[in-house]
């Protein structure tokens, strides 16, 4: 049995060329292999792929001769299928073959074969672009850009937006937490962060600056600088860059009058309080000229351009609590004269009796009404006090140790004791920084020492009066010693009687009399330390001016002491071991503080700011920093038109 | 030596690059800006610390947010060409050369602030945007050349007309190859991607690759059989010349995507920082 194989190749036009072959029966072998009587030239066909047979005439069997040789009939693959001829052709397909097996009508078969796909997929060169390009083989750019954007404007806008407003409940909750921190533009200060629970507690209407009522509403003890008309006139005309800075913060809302023009908040631990030296400078660099009748001297520079100190002093005597300022220079001036017209003090440790309740060392002189120095009510000079070789630090040496002065004798902390901040000191007190030698113990009696009460001249007077007279009692009624008895006893013991009652008690009086009067007089207990005024009429009647110590001599600064104790002497500053009277003010000048600070810290100094020192708010005065500049605003003044408004309406 | 520096030469006066233009005309102009921004910071003193709250801050911020949204517009200009000294190549040039400076300007304006919120958000958008136009710049400017060294004289559409071709020659050379060895090799017609995703496309020499897999199991038979089949040398020499110029489609893939794929930071986080631009003026001032 003969079977026709025709190759059917249809052209791209549509036309079909053929090509024949012959095959013998009776089986026919399809594959790949250049052998096969059916050759379909497929790398998806097998080398030896199926195998047709015609178990009888018109029967056609086509079955699989391998394992991967799968055969298509009716959209299904089967290993074998056996066909009618006389119902019709048998139709098959072999890879990419369409197969068509029907009788001829010699008896033999023909087999039709038609390349039925084309050749698989090979790239074709329209798509090259396509195939190169990332264009939509991702994402596409403005896809992502947009949903990217959206989000970003929802999380980071909206949201904080809704949660924040002003009208917002305040849920407490983590969203509103979140939402605070994602707006947050830098970190709250440490002085706001605990008090303020949420932005619109300063931040109160939504597109509206901080005004300074909201700071007032917690800071109310907080004080104006000084009286604002004269702050308007101690302004220098703006220049233009600062005009242009002030009228273009204006238009954006933040007038420079503001609290926050100074304190800039969201700068961290302690953003909000620094204050630009500028802010000082701006009205204290010649504000004399400004401002004609101000106490205060000009200042632009710490080095450069600072007043000398003038610490705040006091003046006894000269009303209920008067103070002056001198100026350092004009002190340091009259010290060295006073120092170069007074005697060296005398060594006078001679017949200076501890427990004795005297003082017999030189008499200081005292500092007359008027002159350069503190005229705190003390006689005190430091220089006796602190000689290595003197006889203070002598005397102490001997006192008994458990008052603490050891060989060295006093020290300057022994008096000035640090107070907790170790930024001042505590007050002097004179039982517990002078007692140990200045003693008001005036008599033993029975091995108990009698003292005075400091500070109460009426009552020492009385106090050595009634101990007189109640001696003279015990003696009459025999309760005195007998060892005692024999030191009162006048003339040579056993030759004179008592005197009789009432003259007895005169002289007791008459000896607490002489004793009164020398507690008074130079060289007595009192006149040693204090300014003492007896009175005229010879009796006990005299008057002791008050002692007033000044705890700061510098009070519109700032001294910690505490950072200065690293490496540093109390003397390197303050030339306490030359001064020999209490007048002398031992607050150093401006230029020993200049050894080391300087405003800007240029030539290795340690960078010092006007608030280094000083404080804005003032100690005293009038509250409410916002009222009177309203009051200003209101009446049309402007931070521009300072030169018109202070001429016509604050001359 | 000396031939191919003079073709050079020859090449760079005929094409000068974007960087170059106008003698470096826009690299001056922000050098200048960038030096007064850094001069005004050093000088100016801002207490308790620099911040873009000062007015410095402000100042600074602005030029920046100006900037942005200038350099955003390039996105618009190049969709319009005209020439002269407002040409594509200039206001290229111009984009780069700011865009640089606008990475200290606006650090400057933050005052070297950072934090987890808004403000930084937009500021870590930016220097994304700023650093991956850095890498398009070093992308355009090193690739290009590459580019033209892989392909030769070819273009990629010879490229892959000749894949096409060794492929046809390779369906009819394997015609005689046992089933086993036939299925490779229309698997490596066929299941070869010559292109692949956008991130797996810049891995030009693949592990999985059926052309490769094909070689090797040829290979290995040709070598364990002491009697290897005629067909099997044709069909080996054709897939090695498939695979060369597989290596070739693929590296010119791989340049492709680098020049394009850039852009698909860029373009996106440019939205994000607007958006992010927006939310931080906004809420700066909300909070005024």
């Amino acid at each position: 049995m003969t079977a026709t194989i025709r190759y059917v190749t249809r052209r791209a036009d549509g036309r079909e060329s053929v090509r024949t072959a012959t095959a013998a029966g009776p089986a026919y072998l399809v594959g790949r292999a250049s052998g096969s009587d059916v050759h379909l030239q497929d790398l998806a066909v097998g080398l030896l792929h199926a195998k047709i047979t015609a178990p009888s005439p018109g029967l056609v069997r086509v079955q699989s001769a391998s394992a991967a040789g799968r055969i298509m009939v009716d959209r299904r693959f089967v290993d074998q299928a056996q066909f009618d001829l006389a119902r019709g052709p048998a139709e098959l397909k072999i890879g990419p073959f369409d197969l068509s097996i029907r009788a001829t009508d010699g008896g033999g078969l023909q087999i039709d074969v038609a390349r039925v796909q084309p050749q698989s997929a090979d790239l074709r060169a329209d798509k090259v672009k396509k195939v190169f390009s990332l264009r939509g083989a991702w994402l596409s750019k403005r896809a992502s850009a947009w949903a990217l954007g959206l989000t970003i404007l929802l999380l980071g806008l909206t949201f904080p937006m809704t949660r924040l407003a002003p009208g917002a409940p305040v849920s407490g909750g983590a969203d509103r937490a979140i939402a605070e921190g994602l707006w947050l533009a830098g970190e709250t200060s440490h002085a706001h962060a605990g008090a303020i629970d949420s932005c619109g507690a300063c931040h109160k209407t939504p597109f509206v600056s901080v005004e300074d009522e909201t700071c007032v509403d917690c800071h109310q003890s907080t004080l104006h600088h000084a009286d604002p008309g004269r702050m308007l006139r101690a302004q220098p005309e703006a220049g233009p860059f600062q005009a242009f800075l002030i009228s273009t913060a204006e238009l954006f809302g933040k007038p420079s009058d503001r609290c926050t023009a100074c304190h800039t908040e969201h700068n961290g631990p302690d953003g909000v309080l620094p204050v630009a030296d500028m802010s000082c400078v701006g009205c204290h660099a010649g504000m004399s000229e400004r401002l004609a009748d101000t106490d205060l001297g000009d200042a632009a520079d710490f080095m450069a351009a600072h007043p000398e100190f003038r610490p705040t002093l006091s003046d006894v005597g000269a009303g209920p609590d008067p103070v002056r300022r001198w100026d350092i220079a004009a002190l340091e001036a009259q010290r060295a004269a006073r120092e170069s017209a007074a005697d060296a003090p005398a060594e006078a440790c001679d017949g200076f009796e501890i427990g004795q309740a005297n003082f017999r060392g030189y008499d200081p002189p005292l500092l007359p009404a008027g002159a350069a120095g503190d005229r705190s009510g003390l006689v005190f000079p430091h220089a006796v006090h602190l000689d290595k070789d003197g006889c203070v630090t002598a005397i102490a040496r001997d006192l008994d140790p458990s008052f603490g002065y050891g060989e060295e004798g006093l020290g300057c902390a022994d008096c000035h004791e640090a107070d907790e901040a170790r930024a001042l000191f505590r007050p002097i007190a004179m039982e517990r920084h002078c007692a140990a030698c200045h003693s008001l113990t005036f008599d033993t009696v029975n091995g108990v020492p009698r003292a005075l009460r400091h500070g109460t001249p009426e009552l020492a007077v009385a106090t050595l009066r009634d101990f007189y007279q109640a001696r003279v009692v015990n003696r009459v009624l025999g309760l005195t010693p007998a060892a005692e008895a024999e030191r009162f006893r006048p003339g040579p013991a056993g030759l004179r009687p008592p005197p009789p009652g009432r003259a007895v008690f005169r002289v007791a009086d008459q000896e607490a009399s002489r004793r009164i009067h020398g507690l008074f007089a130079p060289r007595g207990a009192c006149f040693g330390c204090h300014v003492v005024t007896p009175p005229a009429d010879g009796g006990f009647g005299y008057a002791v001016e008050p002692v007033r110590l000044r705890d700061q001599f510098l009070p519109a600064a700032r001294f910690p002491h505490a950072p200065h104790e690293t490496g540093m002497t109390c003397l390197d500053c303050h030339a306490a071991e030359t001064s020999a009277s209490a007048g002398d003010v031992l607050i150093p000048s401006i230029e020993t503080c200049q050894t080391c600070h300087a405003s800007d810290g240029r030539r290795g100094r340690i960078p010092s700011s006007c608030a280094s020192c000083h404080g804005y708010h003032a100690l005293e005065g009038q509250p409410a920093m916002s009222a009177e500049t309203s009051a200003l605003r209101a009446e049309g003044w402007t931070p521009l038109a300072r030169t018109a408004f202070v001429g016509a309406t604050h001359p | 030596m000396r031939a191919s520096q003079s073709v050079q030469r020859r090449a760079s006066a005929r094409h000068e690059s974007f960087l170059k233009h106008a003698g470096y005309r826009y690299a001056w102009a922000a050098g200048a800006l960038s030096a007064f921004a850094l001069l005004a910071y050093v000088i100016i003193d801002i207490e308790p610390r620099h911040h873009g709250g000062s007015w410095l801050g402000y100042t600074l911020g602005a030029i920046s947010a100006g900037l942005i949204l200038w350099l955003t517009l390039l996105g618009l200009r190049k969709r319009a060409i005209t020439g002269g000294g407002w040409s594509l190549k200039g206001w290229t040039s111009a984009h780069v050369y700011l865009g640089l400076s606008l990475s200290l300007i606006a650090t400057l304006h933050a005052g070297f602030q950072v934090g987890w919120n808004i403000h930084t958000l937009a500021y870590v958008l930016m220097m994304i945007v700023i650093l991956s136009g850095l890498f398009g710049v070093y992308v355009y400017a090193v690739i290009p050349r590459r580019m033209s060294d892989n392909r030769g004289e070819t273009s990629s559409k010879e490229m892959l007309e000749a894949i096409a071709a060794i492929d046809r020659e390779l369906r009819i050379a394997a015609q005689p190859l046992p089933d086993a060895f036939s299925a490779r090799i229309k698997d490596a017609i066929e299941k070869t991607e010559l292109v692949r995703g956008p991130l797996a496309r810049l891995n030009a020499q693949p592990r999985s690759c059926p052309t490769r897999h094909a070689i090797l199991a040829l290979r290995a038979e040709i070598e364990a059989d002491a009697d290897p089949d005629d067909s099997f040398g044709p069909v080996v020499s054709l897939l090695e010349r498939r695979r060369a110029l597989l290596l070739r489609v693929r590296r010119y893939a791989r340049y492709k995507a680098l020049l394009e794929l850039w852009l698909y930071v860029h373009v996106p986080c440019t939205f994000g920082l607007i958006a992010a631009l927006i939310a931080h003026i906004v809420s700066v001032f909300y909070f005024w």
